[in-house]
């Protein structure tokens, strides 16, 4: 008869990431960069079958705090496959599409821009996790999570070397946003997401996002202020293998407005509502991963004026080692641009960005 | 005439066709003594969690240099060992996996079948198995 032993496990893994992008907006500093984009850390150790303690730490071209290197550090125990508990900070357990986060699981260079812009769910959570998954029949999984905790509001925080990315709607507008010069606040939140997988082909998945939030307006000598608000969006998504193709999609929506102690302290109640989608076909060749990839979104600026933004993306990933990975796209954003804020008029404004990013992974 | 074409034939199959270099093993508790080449792929990317048994499928591969990992994982993934790394590579980042405990040797891998009753591994096909169970690949 078998003594089943558990051996203590470790796994540590990462990646570096440089990057070359081009982009031939007006409003930027530089129009071309060259740099180091990120490097990527992940540490996990299991010394009980039951029990996995992971830390992830990645550092960009734009961290301003060292809290930022921080991604995930949590402990998740597991009672059963229903049922795991984590403490810690983790990245937000919503859409699956958050792996995206990390260079070498994105066949592009860039993330889709309802993940970067961060309007509609935070990057990282610190709290508490409960998450699990059941089995119905052998082709049929659901799966659910649920969080509550803290996040950092922070939104259209700079990537790339030349800043662009997770700016693309407001650069037109207003250029470079330095999110370091912005007040970033701690808030409380809640998350929910229950998915289903059908035969391991097909995810579809909802999501729903709650929290605290800030509504910033500028006073007469142009300064911020922040007053309390709350935020909510929800958000769909599905996942398709089918043969060498893999198909992603998810649309998101929302809302932040105003608390009624900030209405009184203004004089009006300001209500804000979001929406962002986002389609994406890689054709998966093991080496070669040619994809196409459709982005929008509609963030509203400090001014109330919303900046619709679409971008086509054609790119490939070549990973012909484990170790290596490049990556080469070129994207078309559709923008737009304020030119009467008063007024609120604005006008098409559109401008091209190409990417080649080296990701070595060990 | 027949027969000289007939032995062209086998010649050139045999040639064509590389003989499998490994075979699978399994602990000698569980009952199972065939698997398909999808089961087998989906136990080794825990896709399927679960023996039929009820017990625990827990596999374990060669170290990611072994020639016989290289076959193993071109005949039953479909994939190269990068390629299998790449997809573990997103489990581990993404919080939702971790793969497969690796081993150096057929020995090592031999030791942990034998230890750990809902365990699947391969080693190369010249090993002496004696102690785990050799179960057949359709």
């Amino acid at each position: 008869m078998a003594q089943d032993e558990w051996e203590p496990r470790k796994h540590i893994t990462g990646y570096i990431n440089s990057i070359m992008e081009y982009s031939d907006q007006e409003n930027l500093n530089k129009d071309f960069g060259v740099g180091l984009s990120e490097v990527g850390l992940l540490v996990s150790y299991q010394p009980l079958e039951d029990l996995e303690l992971k830390a992830t730490i990645v550092y960009t071209h734009y961290t301003f705090h060292v809290s930022q290197l921080l991604v995930e550090g949590y402990g998740m125990y597991r009672f059963n496959d229903g049922l795991r508990l984590g403490v810690g900070r983790f990245l937000t357990p919503l859409s699956p599409i958050n792996q995206y986060f990390y260079a070498p699981l994105n066949p592009s260079g860039v993330v889709p821009m309802l993940v970067s812009h961060h309007f509609l769910f935070p990057q990282s959570i610190s709290g508490f996790q409960l998450t699990g998954e059941f089995e119905a029949g052998s082709s049929f999984k659901l799966g659910y999570s649920a969080s509550i905790g803290s996040y950092a509001y922070i939104n259209h925080f700079e990537g790339g070397i030349i800043g662009l990315q997770a700016q693309e709607d407001s650069h037109p507008s207003f250029g470079y946003y330095d999110t370091e010069a912005d007040k970033i606040n701690n808030y409380l939140c809640g998350t929910g997401r229950l998915y289903g997988v059908i035969s391991d082909a097909l995810t579809i998945g909802a999501n729903y996002f709650t929290g605290d939030a800030q509504q910033v307006t500028q006073d007469e000598d142009g300064s911020f202020i922040y007053y309390p608000s709350t935020k909510y969006t929800y958000g769909f998504d599905v996942h398709l293998n089918a043969g060498n193709f893999k198909i992603n999609g998810e649309f998101w929506g929302g809302q932040q407005e105003t608390t009624s102690e900030t209405d009184k302290a203004l004089g009006e109640h300001i209500k804000n509502e979001y929406e962002a989608y986002y389609g994406e076909i890689v054709y998966d060749l093991d080496i070669v991963k040619p994809f196409l990839r459709w982005d929008y979104i509609k963030d509203i600026t400090v001014n109330g004026v919303g900046l619709p933004t679409d971008a086509a993306t054609i790119g490939v990933a070549i990973r012909p080692r484990f170790e290596t990975l490049l990556k080469l796209e070129y994207k078309r954003i559709m923008g737009t641009k304020i030119t009467d804020i008063p007024n609120k008029i604005s006008e098409d404004h559109d401008y091209n960005f190409a990417q080649f990013s080296f990701v070595v992974s060990f | 005439m027949t027969r000289y074409i007939l032995l062209l034939a086998l010649l050139f199959t045999t040639w064509a066709l590389p003989g499998q270099t490994y075979k699978v093993i399994v602990n000698n508790a569980n009952p199972t003594t065939t698997v398909t080449t999808s089961d087998l792929s989906k136990h080794f990317l825990k896709k399927v969690k679960k023996w039929k048994n009820g017990d625990k499928v827990v596999p374990v591969d060669l170290s990611a240099n072994s020639a016989v990992r290289k076959d193993f994982s071109k005949a039953i993934h479909n994939k190269s060992v990068s390629a299998i790394k790449s997809y573990w590579q997103q489990y581990v980042f993404a919080g939702s996996g971790t793969p497969p405990i690796e081993k150096k040797s057929d020995l090592e891998v031999i030791e942990y079948v034998k230890k750990n009753s809902g365990a699947i591994g391969y080693v190369s096909k010249s090993t002496n198995t004696t102690g785990v169970k050799e179960i057949t690949v359709n």
